[in-house]
């Protein structure tokens, strides 16, 4: 029997070695392609243009990563159904950086050197975008990224950022929050309660940077009394005692710097103690689960760049961003199928690069870059003119959308509005 | 009639025991003696099961036993007071006990077993909530021997009660035995203590170094000159 | 005063919540001799299963403990048949459950997806469902945990300490071979361990999923947390999981009362450490002490 168990425990480490190596390959450790190839009208018989990218498909960003990747898969089929590029087809090389930056890096790295794509597309989170655009810094390599907020860290001339705030976005994303409210004239807002997500994103737009304000600062330049300003880390697990301060403080405007589930769990400690919000903004919320809090979420307001409504759907792509996320959403599984600003600022993405390729009528980086920054470029955001003069980035096309009578709805500025929809 | 018949016992591939065989009955106090390493603890500890055997047999009525799982030997009737006593150090006196009646089926008896060994041993009645790694090595021998008696066994297993004990109770120890074996058990003793064993035992076994050297009843071991030279050093 | 009191309330009721998760955990350590990092895959998947029973099928979000309970049953045994029969050490079982883990989270992500999910609110009758007692409020879901963690130790404690079974599961693992010698099967034994830790860790997931947004990572959340109240508690020690558990959560709860919510973790980590500092052994005795083999 000596034998036996030896023979066991040999047995025994195989066995939890395989199950380890079985893990690692069932959640791609970040070394399985999964490249897209698009559909079959894209003429000649060239090589594909090669697209490489990151996005985060597992780990804690991969709620978001995996809107990414579907607005890019449809968009690829798209423009092969639609000519492609150049008359060539284009393939997008899309390696999992599990929501890590170091990931990113090297994968960016190994896609420039070894799989020698011929453009790039960023990765999600700024995080990761930061450290992937080092590499494409160093390699001279146009970067057109959906997502950073953290402007003010990007001077890479080559980079070109679709998150379409303006280089102090800080400051401009909360004067449009404020110039929102601002329309309701007597009914208007007096005082703010913060309640931030430590996150770096968040924590941006709400207390801003050095020399830029953010949203505190930002209300109280307009003469808004902020009668509680508390932070709450990424992972949080009780909300009650927030919700008691935040009850305390009675803000006639709830400011949630919010990522991912935060806002209905915070709504829904809020309703377990009896205070209601008269008037709550969530910054970067999941909205699918934010819609799935039911009443307490009624006249929640958010910031959007895209939404599936005019006069979104009559911009460059916006009705086809609409139908093709929506449809591969929904096949995919996807509980909240809706194309929101998330898959519209992928598809702006996108667009950007391939107006970058045909503007330029080739694929050097140089010629692209310098056609991009010259030309007004058409996309599902709308039109958008890079300012070189501010790092590539242009001035404020964001929005805000309301939830009302359940539903998500833009409503400031006028002209992002449907049928004159306003804040209430 | 418990018999062991053609008995090895490897360590990996170490002998420990080589063709050993023994016999003893339910009315014998039978003694296994030899020196440190000779292979005694062995035995009792593959008789009670916790050791395999390479091969041979362990037979209780004839019925084999070491093919058992281990924890069912003790519910055929032999129940073992290993060397070092290898109590349940942080469960209490009382709990020691109750243990060792964990394989009776039926469990009304515990109650009287209890007050037997308590009787046998009024100063675990003391001590019967106090922790048994906090009783002196004497108190925790009784413990070990009261354990193995609230099995109900028909053969006893004592590798080396005498061990570690002061001289005095080393006495008190041996008459013991002799109480236990009058309440009707078979008791086969290990130890190194040949003189105070000869003394109680009816029959005895002599190992070295893994095999049978010696076997004879006690008259006839004590007259052994081999044994007189080798353990009695005279 | 009102504010401390709530305060206090509402760090009782997450207690709850932290000495049912980690219960299981400590008893599988301490016992079974598992340090069994598949337990928050087991939690996680509960966690999924009450959402997917409640969102997509209509059933009252505690109702789902008759599918969870059982789940959580089955794989807490079936880990421990592996274990057992594989005879791993602890240094190997921290190894194959961590892999397990993996593979429950690659499973959990394959079905759900990557996508945060959370059980739309009419769905969840248990978010709006608050006793209050004058100005204070505690939702009932959260009092039903309390109740279920108070019981779930309570039950555990008395096992350990008052029945025979519980002797013969101390004695087993103080000294197996001499527990054998006397009749103690200890692989039954082992398996009323795993499965009351399978109970213990499918309550705890399904009330994860009525309270909060689940995401395939989401699992490593609670590891923290879950390993200050078994280090703090003494392994196995259920009285001693419970105590550690409430303290913990009133330490967080304070700090997110009166201080910065951000530091609640660390503060409650940072009583983990400076208890370690003077008592490495944690604030409670294991039910068990073994000299590590």
């Amino acid at each position: 029997m000596k034998k036996n168990s030896r023979a066991f425990s040999t047995l025994g480490s195989i066995a939890a070695l395989s199950l380890i190596l079985a893990a690692c390959g069932t959640s791609s450790g970040g070394t399985d392609g999964n490249s897209s190839t698009g559909g079959s009208d894209a003429g000649g018989s060239e090589d594909p243009i090669r697209v490489g990218g990151t996005l985060a498909l597992s780990g804690p960003l991969a709620a978001t990563g995996e809107i990414h990747r579907l607005a890019g898969e449809q968009y690829v089929e798209w423009l092969n159904d639609n000519g492609g590029l150049l008359g060539r087809e284009v393939e997008w090389v899309l390696l999992d950086d599990e929501s890590n930056p170091q990931t990113s890096a090297a994968a960016y790295n190994r896609l420039i050197s070894q799989e020698n794509v011929d453009l790039l597309i960023g990765p999600y989170g700024t995080a990761n975008i930061t450290a992937a655009m080092d590499v494409a810094e160093r390699n001279e390599m146009v970067f057109p990224q959906h997502s950073a907020t953290l402007t003010y860290a990007y001077d890479y001339d080559r980079h070109f950022p679709l998150f379409a705030s303006g280089i102090d976005s800080s400051r401009t994303v909360s004067e449009t929050i404020f110039d929102a409210y601002a329309e309701l004239a007597d009914e208007a807002p007096q005082t703010v309660g913060f309640v931030v997500n430590q996150n770096p994103a968040t924590d941006f737009i709400a207390h801003g940077h050095e020399d830029a304000p953010g949203s505190v600062q930002v209300a109280q330049e307009r003469g808004l009394d902020v009668v509680l300003e508390v932070d709450f880390p990424q992972g949080n697990t009780d909300w009650g005692p927030i919700a008691q301060r935040i009850k305390d403080a009675d803000p006639d405007l709830l400011w949630v710097g919010a990522l991912g589930g935060d806002s209905p769990a915070l709504l829904a400690a809020l309703s377990q103690i009896g205070w209601e919000p008269r008037h709550q903004f969530h910054l970067f919320p999941a909205p699918g689960l934010l819609l799935g809090a039911g009443e307490v979420a009624e006249g929640a307001t958010s910031t959007t760049l895209y939404e599936p409504q005019e006069p979104y759907l009559s911009f460059e792509g916006g009705q086809d961003v609409s139908e093709m996320f929506t449809a591969a959403a929904e096949e995919a599984g996807l509980p909240y199928a809706v194309a929101e600003m998330q898959a519209g600022l992928s598809w702006a993405t996108w667009q950007t690069i391939t107006a970058g390729v045909e503007g330029a009528g080739s694929l050097d980086q140089g010629e692209i870059a310098d056609y991009l920054v010259n030309n007004s470029i058409e996309t599902v955001l709308g039109e958008i003119d890079f300012d070189p003069e501010q790092n590539n980035y242009y001035g404020d096309l964001v929005a805000i959308k309301q939830i009302q009578d359940g539903e998500f709805t833009v409503v400031y500025p006028a002209d992002k509005t449907a049928d004159g929809t306003t804040i209430n | 009639m418990l018999e062991v018949t053609d008995l090895s016992v490897y360590y990996g591939e170490a002998r420990a025991l080589e063709d050993i065989s023994i016999t003893m009955d339910q009315g014998e106090v039978v003694a296994v003696l030899g020196a440190n390493g000779a292979g005694k603890s062995t035995l009792v500890n593959t008789m009670a099961g916790i050791i395999p055997a390479r091969s041979g047999q362990v037979l209780l009525d004839g019925a084999p036993l070491q093919r058992l799982a281990s924890h069912k030997v003790v519910g055929e009737g032999i129940a073992l007071v290993p060397e070092g006593r290898m109590l349940f150090n942080q469960l209490t006196v009382a709990q020691n006990l109750k243990l060792g009646a964990y394989s009776l089926d039926d469990r009304s008896e515990i109650g009287a077993l209890q007050q037997t060994v308590y009787d046998l041993f009024p100063i675990l009645h003391d001590r019967r909530d106090q922790k048994a790694g906090t009783l002196s090595g004497g108190q925790q021998q009784m413990v070990a021997i009261g354990r193995a008696l609230m099995a109900r066994p028909r053969y006893l297993l004592m590798d080396e009660p005498s061990l570690g004990l002061a001289p005095i109770i080393v006495d008190d120890m041996f008459d013991l035995i002799v109480r236990v074996h009058e309440m009707g058990i078979g008791v086969l003793v290990v130890e190194q203590n040949v003189a105070r064993t000869l003394e109680i035992c009816d029959r005895g076994y002599v190992l070295e170094q893994g095999t049978l050297a010696l076997s004879g009843t006690r008259e006839e071991l004590l007259g052994s000159s081999a044994v007189r030279e080798a353990y009695l050093a005279m | 005063m009102q504010q401390w009191i709530q305060a206090l309330i509402t760090g009782l009721l997450l207690g709850g919540l932290y000495a049912t998760l980690s219960l299981g955990f400590s008893l599988t350590w301490g016992l079974l001799r598992t340090i069994n990092f598949a337990h928050f895959g087991f939690a996680l998947l509960a966690s999924y299963v009450t959402y997917e029973l409640s969102t997509v099928h209509g059933f009252d979000p505690l109702l789902t403990l008759v599918a969870t309970v059982p789940i959580g049953v089955a794989l807490s045994l079936g880990l421990q048949w592996f274990v057992s029969k594989v005879k791993l050490d602890m240094f190997g079982t921290l190894v194959a459950t961590f892999g397990l883990l993996l593979v429950l989270e690659a499973a959990i992500s394959r079905y759900w997806l990557q996508d945060l999910r959370r059980i739309p609110t009419e769905n969840n009758p248990w978010l709006s469902n608050v006793l209050s007692v004058g100005p204070y409020t505690m939702p009932v879901v959260q009092i039903l945990g309390l109740v279920a963690a108070v019981a779930l130790c309570g039950f555990s404690w008395w096992l350990l300490q008052r029945s025979r079974a519980g002797y013969a599961i101390r004695a087993s693992v103080e000294n197996p071979t001499m527990a054998r010698a006397f009749g103690i099967d200890a692989t039954r034994l082992g398996y009323l361990i795993a499965a009351i830790s399978g109970v213990s860790v499918a309550i705890a997931g399904s009330m994860i999923g009525i309270l909060y947004a689940l995401s395939p990572a989401s699992a490593l959340i609670w590891v923290p947390v879950t390993l200050a109240v078994v280090l703090l508690g003494g392994l196995a020690n259920p009285v001693g999981v419970a105590i550690s558990a409430t303290a913990l959560a009133l330490a967080e709860s304070f700090t997110r009362q009166f201080a910065d919510p951000s530091l609640a973790q660390l503060v409650a980590l940072g009583i983990l450490v400076i208890v370690l500092l003077f008592k490495p052994s944690g604030l409670f005795r294991p039910t068990v002490e073994v000299s590590e083999r």
